[in-house]
Formats: structure tokens, sequence, C-alpha cells
């Protein structure tokens, strides 16, 4: 029996070495688009879904706020970060560094306050849980071992090869995910671009019956806000789209520009609404920027909000 | 608690330890105590639902034991109706009235709005864990005493653990009070080469799991999370990775739970004999799921037949019904199980006619074979689509894109070694099932000279290590 525990032991630590040096060996690379957005302490906040995600460039933002604002401002939205209890609570561990002077910049939309019907507050909240922002227990470290062991999504084999993110995509080490529509060896051709718009619409048309909107999501987001208020400058900014997407928005949420004029008017916080200005910025499927427009959008937003901000 | 988690890893080896450790008198103490741990590490409160079920099936068995003969049917039906009821509470209460909304919308009569029904709406999410198994479980107990089959266990205590014995408790198989009950009383000592083939198995469930399971379900969920974006060839691809994704997710499940019992002396039943390898229908069902399938025969389908004297083609509509509803509250489940319901009363029904035409057409006994296995699958994956998607209508949208034939872009993942991968993972693990069977996996290893089994560990762990799926999910079957 002695001999056989000795065997089991050495079987285990053997297992938990390899395991261990495979994931310090993937933390020394390319992990996936979303990892850097978990790798360091913030004092400042991009918070939404993927359109922040994509949308929004700390570094442009950054350099055109001309306010001096806690730094770094890291990006910390992604698809699946939907406002509630557990990005609130992610939101509170990432937020390190702010001391009074951080920019916080809300991205809102429709989307944001929905769950699936039928879904309570508990429901809401487990199904939260199992987006990373859930799984993870540690968001500011470097290498960020909790993000790799719960949240990385495929083998670790993928540590003994080069990685980088897919094809047009630039992970950023500010949580940017910057989207490309040409490069030196692909360009997305406007037909297909046209097709991920279709694929766009006909996504959110199969969501509808499925989704409503949640007073819990509501209730959560103004609980984000009155807690990020402490911390400095609040901003909800509504992204711009394509004009389907945004009318398609409107159309099937005819109650979210109340809902926004009554929540800045309790928070007494500046509400800058893209969604009208359609035109001005290119999407590459009809919901998100691509790399130059998120550019020219993040300045924007940046004198923009410069007049909000509090000296 | 999940099996493929962190904390499942330290349980295991401790509740392991200390079950040996521990008197005889004292195990059954410490097993229902790790169980209800192991239940309740998740939601804790759920646990409730489990003490009503094993509280009230302990007292009707006591009951039917004791009674009078003509009064035994009561306390039956009053386990019955206890275990069902909690079924139907939590699991499809809001699937029937939303079903009977329907219905009546359809027929144009009014209904309250659909926000009223919400706001005492219980959470989706919060379907019981293991609810279907468990309550099937203790039920055969009291069918069982009531047949006379058995006499009631008097002890409560080990009355709990049968319900609630933690390596079977969430997913099955669903274990039989007669084989189970006897096992638990049993004294039982440390034997290293049944805990060897314990854990042999355990590694096979979390390799199937881990490496093979998870990376399929990949592939499926890109291509079920976006139809529009994927038809044709990707399409007819993901049905395909569907039916070993949830073959081998239940398995392994059975596997860890096979296993885990093996290592402390108990033996459950076998739940899968080779299914996918079955030449028609009826095979299948013979040989997929056999604790369910047992459960329905014994418990329902022989009823139906002999008490209700049902036709045979009223009850097999009846108990694939049944059978589909028991996995999920969803007419996507009922879809699936009708299907299977057609299939196997076309088969039976056409079983002469087939063999007339296979003999005059001189079709050797292979062939036949192997055309049977290529319509059963086929037929099995077109019907798993109703299992896999949302709605009746994802579903409907999902076959007509397997029709979309220019689409050959199967590349979904952008990641071609990962789909060779996939296949060769498939082709690999039905190698060893077909070689070894469901229930033989340990012969792997067993026998063989030690620097070939430490080669086959390190490989193990290698495999385990770079080609596992890092990201904990639960097993499909947890939702049922």
């Amino acid at each position: 029996m002695r001999y056989f525990i000795l065997k089991l032991i050495l079987f285990f630590t053997l297992f938990a070495m390899a395991y261990a040096f495979m994931v310090n060996k993937l933390s020394e690379g390319y992990v996936d688009m979303y990892y850097p957005k978990y790798t360091q302490d913030a004092g400042s906040l991009v918070i939404g879904l993927s359109r922040a995600d994509q949308g929004i460039d700390p570094k442009t933002v950054t350099k055109n706020i001309n306010h001096e604002i806690d730094l770094p401002l890291i990006n910390f939205a992604a698809n699946q970060y939907y406002y509630g209890e557990i990005y609130l609570e992610a939101i509170r561990k990432k937020l390190i560094k702010a001391n009074g002077k951080g920019l916080f910049i809300l991205s809102v939309s429709p989307g944001s306050f929905t769950a699936p019907i039928g879904f309570g507050a508990e429901g809401i909240k487990k199904m939260d849980e199992k987006a990373a922002i859930g799984k993870t227990e540690d968001f500011n470290s470097n290498p960020n071992y909790s993000y790799i062991i719960n949240c990385y999504g495929q083998g670790l084999y993928h540590a003994l090869f080069a990685q980088r993110a897919p094809g047009n995509v630039i992970t950023h080490n500010n949580g940017w995910n910057e989207v490309l529509v040409s490069g030196s060896d692909f360009t997305l051709s406007d037909a297909l671009k046209m097709d991920w718009k279709r694929q766009n619409l006909a996504y959110f048309q199969r969501r509808l019956p499925k989704e409503e909107t949640k007073s819990y999501r509501w209730e959560w987001f103004g609980r984000t806000i009155e807690y990020l208020k402490d911390k400095g400058q609040v901003i909800l900014v509504r992204m711009p789209a394509d004009k389907e997407i945004i009318d398609f928005e409107n159309e099937n949420s005819p109650n979210f520009r109340k809902s926004m004029d009554s929540i800045t008017k309790i928070h007494q916080i500046p509400y800058l609404d893209y969604s009208k200005n359609t035109p001005d910025y290119e999407t590459y499927d009809g919901s998100h920027l691509h790399s130059e427009s998120a550019i020219q959008f993040s300045t924007q937003l940046a004198k923009d909000m410069a007049v909000h901000i509090k000296k | 608690m999940l099996f493929n988690s962190f904390e499942f890893l330290l349980f295991f080896p401790i509740v392991l330890l200390m079950y040996y450790l521990l008197p005889h008198k004292l195990r059954w103490l410490f097993l229902l105590a790790s169980s209800y741990y192991f239940y309740a590490a998740s939601e804790p409160y759920l646990i409730i639902l489990l003490l009503i079920s094993t509280l009230v099936d302990y007292y009707c068995g006591l009951k039917i034991g004791n009674v009078d003969p003509r009064r035994k049917r009561y306390y039956l039906w009053l386990s019955i109706v206890v275990n069902v009821g909690i079924l139907v509470a939590f699991k499809y209460l809001f699937f029937f009235i939303d079903s009977t909304n329907s219905i009546l919308e359809y027929f144009g009569v009014e209904i309250s709005s659909s926000e009223q029904v919400q706001s005492y709406r219980i959470d989706q999410i919060l379907l019981p864990v293991g609810i279907s198994f468990y309550t099937f479980q203790t039920m055969s107990y009291t069918i069982e005493v009531y047949r006379g089959n058995m006499r009631p266990e008097k002890h409560l205590g080990r009355f709990a653990l049968f319900v609630a014995f933690f390596p079977q408790l969430v997913a099955g198989p669903i274990e039989k009070a007669t084989r189970l009950l006897p096992q638990l009383k049993k004294t039982i000592s440390p034997d290293i080469s049944q805990i060897k083939r314990g854990m042999i198995i355990m590694a096979w469930g979390f390799f199937l799991k881990i490496v093979v399971a998870d990376r399929l379900g990949i592939y499926v969920d890109a291509v079920y999370a976006d139809p529009d974006g994927h038809q044709g060839l990707p399409t007819l691809l993901a049905a395909f990775f569907f039916v070993f994704q949830i073959y081998f997710d239940f398995a392994a499940y059975t596997y860890i739970a096979i296993g885990a019992a093996k290592t402390m002396g108990i033996s459950l039943i076998n739940n899968f004999n080779r299914p996918l390898f079955s030449i028609n229908i009826t095979q299948f069902w013979q040989r997929w799921h056999i604790s369910l399938t047992q459960w329905i025969r014994d418990y329902l389908y022989s009823p139906l037949r002999r008490k209700a004297h049902l036709n045979r083609l009223v009850s097999v509509l009846l108990v694939f019904f049944i059978m589909g509803l028991w996995h999920g509250a969803n007419w996507t489940f009922v879809v699936w199980g009708l299907l299977n319901a057609l299939f196997l009363i076309i088969e039976v029904a056409t079983n002469k006619w087939r063999k007339n035409i296979f003999d005059r057409l001189h079709i050797p006994s292979k062939l036949r074979s192997i055309m049977g296995w290529a319509i059963s699958f086929t037929l099995m994956m077109l019907s798993l689509i109703f299992f896999r998607s949302a709605s009746i209508q994802e579903a409907i949208h999902f076959i007509g894109n397997l029709f979309v034939v220019p689409n050959l872009h199967i590349n979904v993942l952008n990641n071609y070694l990962e789909l060779f991968l996939s296949i060769l993972l498939i082709v690999g693990v039905q190698w060893v099932h077909f070689v070894k069977g469901n229930n033989r996996i340990y012969e792997l290893v067993e026998g063989r000279p030690i620097w070939a089994r430490w080669s086959m560990y390190l490989a193990y762990i290698a495999i385990i290590v770079m080609l596992g799926i890092n990201r904990q999910e639960s097993f499909i079957y947890f939702q049922f």
C-alpha cells in the first residue's frame, strides 16, 4: 500500500510540475486577446461590451484628453461583460490605482441591459459568473496564472508556438483590441463587410425573442456609477454603429433613451450619444469600429469628454 | 462540485483516504457527509430538495413494507407524487405554463402578461443539479419495495447515502436500490488492484472530457452560435462532432463515476456499450444511457403494456416523449425523443420487408451491418440537432443550412491543427472503445511491464497538460 501511495504521489507531482511549467510558458508569450486586460492595475477604465473593446483606444484618449487623470487607462470592456454584480466586483478589484482622478468611460447600448427571458437576479449572476470576469480571481497580475487556469480556452501546447491574435486583430497592452480592415496579406472586401453586417442583424433578430431588458442590470449599472463616482469622473457613452443597427436597437428598445436621460439626471453625469453620428465612423460589421475609425472616434471622444471633466 | 475541477482533485483523495482509514461502521456517515458536501459545494440550499426526496422515500419504503398490502399502493403513489412533483415544480412548471399560454394565445384566449408570469418564475439557471437522476433513483427504490423485490431499508443514514452517493449523484448512472444498497452495507477492505482499476477508469474519463469532448465543443459551439455564418459542410461537421461530443462528455462523467466508486469497492452499472457502433436504432437504445433505458423499460414501458394494456406503438411514443422531456424542459428534447420513437417504429415495422429485399439482392451480412450503422448514425445525428438547438426553429434552420452545398470552408476556428486533432481523437477513442469496449478500459494499462506502464502515465500527463482544454466546463448532462 505504501509503495502504491508513493507512486501516486510521484504521478501527481510530475503532473503538477508539467502543468505549472506549461502555464508559465504560456504566460511568457501571447495568451489571448483579452489577457492584457487582466495583467495590470488600473487608474482609469473603459467599461462595456465589445463595441467599447474594439472602438475605444486608451492611448488615443489619454493623448487627447488634456486633463490629468489617474493612469493607466485600461480598456476593460469585452463581449459578455454586462452590467451586474460580477462586473462591478471585477472593476473593484481592477481599480487599484484610482486616486480620485480616475476617468471611467461606460459604454452603453440597449444590449448592455439585457439577459435571457425568465432569468431572475440569481440566474443572471450565475450566467455572468461564466464569463472571464466571473471565473478569474485575479485582475492585476502579470503573469496572471488565475486567468490562464480558469479562462484560457485552448490546449496549453499553444505555448510552444509563437502566438498572436487572430489575423486582423492587434491586441494592445492597454486592453484595446484593434481590428484592421487591411494588412500586408489581407483586405476585408466591402462584400464581406456587408455580409457580416447582415449576419449581425440576423443574430440580433434571433436574440430578440429570447432576451429582455432587466431591472437587475439597470440597478447594478447605477451601483457601478455610484462606486466609480467616488474614484473620479464617470462618463456614459453610446458608441456609434451603422444606421441599420442603431435603428434596430432604437425600434426594439423604445424606452432606452428615456432611461438614459433619467440615469444621467439621477447620477448627475454626462452622457455622450454618438448613435446619431453614424455616417462619421465606419464599422467592419455594422456594429464595431475598425482601426482607423476607432482612433478617429477615440480622439473625438477625448475632446468631447474634456469639456465635461471637472478640473 | 465538478469532477473536472481542482476542488475535486483535492476532495477525492481525501475522501478515499479517510474512507479506508475509518472503521466500517462509520464509513456510511463519512461518505454521506462527503456526498452532501460535494452536492452543496455549488448550490447549498438546493440540498433541501434532496433531503425531502430522501425522507419521503425512506418513509414510504418503510410503510410499504409494513402496512396492509391493500394500502401500500397509497404510499407508492405518495412517493411518485412527491418526486414527480419536485421535478415538475423545479424543472417543468414554467415550460408547462409557457406551452399552455402559447396554445391559448393560438386560439385567441387572453392570458396574463408575460411580466406577470415571470414575476414568480424560478430562475431557469438554478435548476437543481441532478434532480432528474436522484428522483428517478429514489423512485426505483419505492417501486422495488412495492413489488416485493427488496425489503425496505431501515437505516435512514444508509438509505440517504444510496440517494446521495456522490460519484453518481448528479448525472448517474441511475442505480437500482437492489444493486447499490447491499453494496453500501458490505465491509470493504482496500484492494489495490481495484483501486488501480478505478483510477485508470477515472483517468480515461478525465481524458475524454478535458481533451476530447470539450475540444469538440469549441467547434460545435462556434457553428451553433452563428448559424448564418456557417452553412454547408461546417454545419454538417458540427452536427457530426456533436454526436461524439455528447457521447464522450456523458461517457466521461460515467467513467469518472464508475472509477471513483470502484476505488471504494463499489460497482456501478455500465451506462454505455459502444453505442455509436450500433447497426440499428433498437441496438442504439440498448447501448446508450443503459441505466435510464432500463429504468424506463422496467418502471414505465412494462407497466404501460402489461397493466394499462396500451398497444406497442402508443407505448413507444409515450415512453420516448417522456424520455425526451426527462432531458429538459424544452420542446426540442420532446422532438428529439419522438423522432427516435418514429425511427424505432419504422425500423421494427419494416424489419421483415427489409430482410426480404436484402435476401433477394444477396447483400452480405457485413454490408448490411455497415449500411445499418451508417443509416442509424445519420438518423441519430439528425435527431441530435434538435437536442443541441435552443429552439425547434433554430434546429430547422440548422438542418436547412446542412444543404447549402457550396460552402466547403470547414476551418471554422481558423486552426487546421485543432480540426485534425479533433478528428484524430475521435478515431483514437472509438478505436479504443471498439477494442476494449466501455468496461475494460483498465486493460490498456494492466498487465504491462513497469516501463510500459510508466511510459503510458507520462504520455497521459503530457496529453492532459498539453491538449486539455482548461476552462473547467461543466458536463452537458448536469443540466438534466
